[in-house]
């Protein structure tokens, strides 16, 4: 499978995001969170050659919002005062927990 | 109690219900009391705390054998959505204003619905990335696995999740038009493009 070259994107890549596998890893990568500030400027700099990987990215990211959107909600009022209560009335020592220590050791 | 909120929403989410949900996070809360001198201060305390939530979510979901720990969603395309509502085989019917209504008349029962439908392992890596904002190297040592499994379980799990919404939409007649295939293709049709 043939990649367009990176520095000719627009042109490569006709127009046709998802005929290109290069545009393909660049919006896996860009909607992926960028990894870093230098790599995202690189991305989006690279990106902006060519509109519909614009378009494309901006589904991407417009589906993630809405997905998060959805899927936050509030706790429970009285969930905060039953766990309370669970503090004070157990007795921490006695719970079989492994260690969670942060950040994983080895 | 730091995170409430947080920790709520994606016990929620990972066991499907509330009554699961709660106690999954008392059990994080219990357990966080507990193991707070394995935390170093300075680090990441949501981390700390989303780390100890998807070890009991996992601890719980291995007692329960509910569900196999991982499951094959089978091919994916990775241009799903753009193929169907922005790209050329979308067609003249669809674009940008089908876009929007899948963006806005998904109702939320819907979307909550396609992510509890989501393998765990997927599930909970996309619950992670696109609801709490962690980065993947957070993520990776939330769930202690590789960055590469992280990577592969988010964009797998973002994939089937977009597939399943496209799918109640179409259901629902909110897009219309267009006469796309829903069989999911290969990332591997891309054909490269003209050098």
């Amino acid at each position: 499978m043939k990649s367009c070259g990176v520095d000719d994107h627009s042109g490569g890549c006709n127009g046709v995001p998802h005929e290109c596998e290069h545009a393909q890893r660049l919006l896996m990568e860009a909607t992926d969170g960028f990894g870093s500030p230098g790599r995202a400027e690189a991305l989006k700099s690279e990106l902006a050659n060519c509109d519909p990987c614009l378009a494309a990215l901006e589904l991407e990211l417009g589906f993630q919002q809405m997905v998060a959107l959805h899927c936050r909600v509030q706790a429970p009022e009285n969930l905060r005062i039953r766990i309370s209560e669970t503090l004070k009335r157990v007795e921490l020592d006695s719970l079989d927990i492994t260690d969670l220590s942060f950040p994983p050791q080895g | 109690m730091p995170y409430m909120n947080q920790l709520y929403s994606a016990a929620r989410r990972m066991t499907g219900n509330t009554t699961d949900a709660e106690d999954l996070v008392q059990e994080t809360y219990l357990r966080a009391y507990k193991s707070f001198d394995g935390f170093t201060e300075g680090t990441n305390l949501r981390a700390w705390l989303f780390r100890i939530l998807a070890n009991a979510h996992i601890s719980n979901f291995r007692r329960r054998k509910s569900r196999p720990a991982e499951t094959d969603l089978g091919e994916l395309d990775g241009m799903y959505l753009y193929r169907r509502l922005g790209g050329e085989e979308s067609g003249a019917s669809l674009g940008r204003s089908a876009e929007d209504v899948l963006m806005s008349s998904l109702t939320s029962e819907e979307v909550q619905k396609a992510v509890e439908s989501l393998p765990d392992i997927n599930r909970v890596a996309v619950l992670l990335a696109d609801v709490e904002g962690f980065t993947y190297s957070e993520i990776a040592e939330i769930l202690e696995v590789p960055i590469g499994t992280v990577m592969s379980r988010i964009h797998r799990g973002r994939k089937k999740l977009q597939q399943s919404l496209y799918e109640f939409a179409r259901a629902r007649g909110l897009l219309n038009g267009g006469g796309h295939s829903l069989q999911p293709q290969a990332v591997g049709d891309a054909v490269g493009c003209p050098a």
